[in-house]
């Protein structure tokens, strides 16, 4: 009996050899880094696809860099009769399977997106957690002025843009299977990354951190692409944007905030303002109700944060200051968030947060929630915010 | 296969565990969504409470039928015709479960793998094992399905609860779905995800010791109800869109999301081995049972020949159908309510009378004495 076992084993395990037999080498492949879509001239869409070039990557000099990955773009009815047409313009085949970054233009996306991300979840090759991002300017602009400067890889370089949500809070990190998830949604509305290249000149007339954007920051550097802020659907058309502070609010009501610096103005010197390093010590608390058919949304948020300036009006040691610094820091945050709510409630219409969900359980039958009708009945909300903040501390010093 | 293999507790409830796994790789997760909408896992609930209550119904009326499976007790009841009757009646069950599936999964591998690969060899990767698996014998695959279970068991939890930093609980309202009528009154057509029933009525004879019947059958049937309320409740957390559209392979959407941390990504093709594992002994199990009936109505010395026409016959089943869609059509019209009926009407009727028959007969004969 153990020898029949044995051999039923090794002909079970003959799956584990499948993959031989259709063989394809590395050598065959053309490995598509980032996809970008844009309105095309004469046909639909006009699809670019940023391809690495494997002989030369791993290279450290800069002559490698530069021949990283080459961009291959196509006016096309569909994403997909557009890898067509490249498959017979290239030598290799093209493979979806390392895409990090999925790119639309602003213009596309305003007439809707729907088809195209449904196309691309509907690939077995596409993987789920692909970024979307919107770009400011066209996908083949983003793509052709995507350079990386710390990176000797350009695929590493779309992983690692985008970990800076993990400590700056001013973008998302968007997947392409919450996008199509919230597209179909009647609970809540998509949001994506929103991109751009960098335009120093526009950076100029910005006064407050407050105000940063893609294509609308100060920076001044080699990285020729910015993400910064965030893009704002309804339904599967791009409605509006949100800029670095209002996605930070975004990202506290949703939960989603790891970590982030915040400037707020100096409760002790009205000239001066105090950055704080913050984080969510609790989910926010989110309470919707329907009062009159209207919604009526409230939400609590628990911040704990340290101080990161040091100054001679900071006295951290004195208790009152630290009631003082909380306050202002409460209301810095209860105003940013309502202002952010009310932007997305009147201005764009959109439940991005997605409290809508919070008035499932309410419903008995699937057809009662689709007949309150949440998503249009969005724009009607009002909103009670609290924030509770809890300075612990100064970093090395309390004071000077 | 030629002498009666008997088969451990342990075994025999790895055995029906791989049945109630292919059934999550068979979709029917999916169907149940399709047909309640979010009530599905209420769905679930209430028909796990009905098939518990109907197997221990099943184990009160098979203990007195000793060493019998259902084909035993039609001839009990209703003489040769009735064995017959039922006897094709539960083969066409397992043949076109058997060829549905084989269809439907070799079609999943060969959209997300095997592009290049024609069906009909995939499809021969599966039957080839399983005819060799059935030469062996029951022992073997249950051996066999006992090796590996620990790693499709543990895949399947790993998947679960990887997957659950995704969940919102909150997308698994409202709880009536697409209504009172597809949760309680329509929704009975979903007790088809306990087609392990079907396999409970053959297992009488193979076991080696008889009392362990009735709590394989129970633990079963709970399990059973666990593991697709599990499925459920996971895909619906994960994608409430799932209610609406129509999915190749729902679970297999939960193993695109799955990452373990930032270096091990990707993992799906894992899950699929896992699962091949699974379908092949879901196969091999299929097969014995469709042997077991067809030995017991032709009165076969030897059924080892015929293992060769069978898998013909499924493959060419198989093959008939003319696309995927027609497996999914099939399945959720006629197959569902084949099954609900073939496990939950004609067997308990037929058992309930043979119940009656013996317990009649039995009271005759103590007046008698």
């Amino acid at each position: 009996m153990k020898c029949k076992q044995i051999v039923l084993i090794l002909i079970f395990c003959l799956f584990f050899l499948t993959g031989c037999s259709s063989l394809s080498d590395i050598e065959a492949k053309a490995y598509v880094i980032a996809l970008g879509v844009d309105n095309g001239e004469s046909n639909n869409i006009k699809l670019s696809l940023q391809i690495a070039v494997l002989s030369s990557s791993g290279g450290s000099s800069g002559e490698s860099q530069k021949k990283d990955s080459s961009i291959i773009s196509v006016e096309c009815t569909d994403i997909n009769s557009g890898i067509s047409l490249i498959n017979s313009y290239i030598s290799k085949q093209i493979d979806l399977s390392h895409c990090k970054a999925i790119i639309m233009s602003e213009e596309l996306s305003s007439n809707g997106v729907s088809n195209h991300i449904c196309t691309l979840i509907n690939n077995v090759q596409i993987r789920p957690d692909c970024n979307i991002i919107i770009s400011k300017c066209s996908a083949y602009d983003f793509l052709n002025n995507s350079k990386p400067v710390f990176e000797s890889i350009q695929a590493n370089y779309y992983e690692s843009i985008l970990n800076s949500t993990k400590y700056t809070g001013y973008i998302a990190d968007l997947y392409l299977s919450d996008f199509y998830s919230n597209i179909l949604s009647k609970s809540s509305q998509a949001t994506a990354i929103l991109g751009g290249i960098s335009s120093k000149e526009n950076g100029k007339e910005l006064s407050s951190t407050s105000d940063y954007m893609a294509e609308k920051t100060s920076i001044d550097g080699k990285n020729n692409v910015e993400n910064m802020g965030t893009a704002i659907f309804k339904d599967d058309k791009l409605v509006g944007e949100l800029n670095n502070i209002e996605t930070l609010c975004h990202l506290i009501i949703t939960n989603k905030l790891e970590n982030t610096t915040i400037t707020i103005p100096n409760p002790f010197d009205s000239n001066s303002e105090i950055s704080i390093y913050i984080h969510l010590s609790k989910d926010t608390e989110k309470h919707v109700e329907l009062i009159n058919g209207y919604p009526y949304i409230k939400c609590h948020s628990y911040i704990t944060g340290n101080v990161l300036s040091l100054g001679d009006s900071l006295d951290l040691t004195n208790s009152s200051n630290l009631e003082i610094l909380n306050s202002a820091l409460n209301n810095y945050l209860e105003k940013n968030i309502n202002d952010y709510l009310y932007k997305t409630s009147k201005k764009f219409k959109s439940d991005i947060a997605g409290f809508g969900k919070y008035l499932l359980p309410q419903y008995l039958t699937w057809q009662d929630w689709l007949d309150s009708d949440w998503l249009n009945n969005y724009e009607n909300a009002f909103f009670e915010i609290s924030v509770e903040t809890q300075i612990q501390s100064g970093y090395l010093f309390n004071k000077l | 296969m030629d002498k009666i293999e008997k088969i451990t507790k342990a075994e025999a409830i790895i055995l029906l565990m791989t049945i109630i796994a292919n059934n999550i790789i068979f979709n029917i997760s999916a169907i149940i969504l399709n047909s309640a909408g979010t009530g599905a896992w209420l769905n679930i609930i209430y028909l796990s409470i009905i098939s518990i209550i109907f197997i221990v119904i099943v184990t009160i009326l098979f203990k007195s039928f000793n060493n019998a499976d259902i084909i035993d007790v039609s001839e009990y009841l209703g003489g040769k015709f009735l064995k017959f009757i039922t006897a094709i009646l539960y083969i066409i069950f397992f043949v076109i479960f058997s060829s549905l599936a084989l269809r439907y999964f070799s079609n999943s591998l060969q959209l997300i793998y095997f592009n290049y690969t024609p069906l009909i060899i995939l499809m021969l990767l599966f039957l080839i094992p399983v005819i060799i698996a059935n030469h062996a014998g029951l022992k073997a695959i249950a051996g066999v399905t006992k090796i590996f279970f620990p790693f499709t068991f543990l895949g399947v939890v790993i998947l679960m609860f990887v997957a659950s930093k995704d969940f919102v609980w909150q997308h698994l309202f409202p709880i009536f779905g697409f209504g009172i009528d597809s949760v309680f009154f329509s929704g009975i057509n979903n007790l088809f995800a306990f087609n392990v029933i079907a396999y409970i009525f053959l297992l009488k004879p193979l076991l080696k010791q008889e009392k362990d019947f009735k709590t394989i059958s129970i633990v079963s049937v709970i399990i059973c109800g666990i593991y697709i309320l599990m499925s459920i409740v996971s895909l619906l957390m994960s994608f409430p869109f799932i209610i609406e559209t129509d999915e190749m392979f729902a679970v297999y959407l939960l193993t695109r999301i799955v990452s373990f941390g930032e270096f091990l990504q990707r993992v799906d093709a894992v899950f699929i081995l896992l699962w091949i594992l699974v379908f092949l002994s879901f196969l091999s199990f299929n097969f014995y049972c469709i042997l077991k009936i067809l030995k017991k109505i032709l009165k076969f010395e030897n059924v080892t020949e015929l293992h060769y026409s069978l898998a013909l016959i499924i493959l060419g089943i198989a093959l008939s159908f003319k696309d995927i869609i027609t497996v999914k059509f099939i399945l959720r019209n006629y197959f569902r309510i084949y099954s609900v009926i073939l496990i939950f009407a004609i067997s308990f009727i037929v058992l309930l009378f043979a119940y009656f028959k013996k317990k009649l007969i039995h009271g005759k004969e103590i007046m008698k004495k």
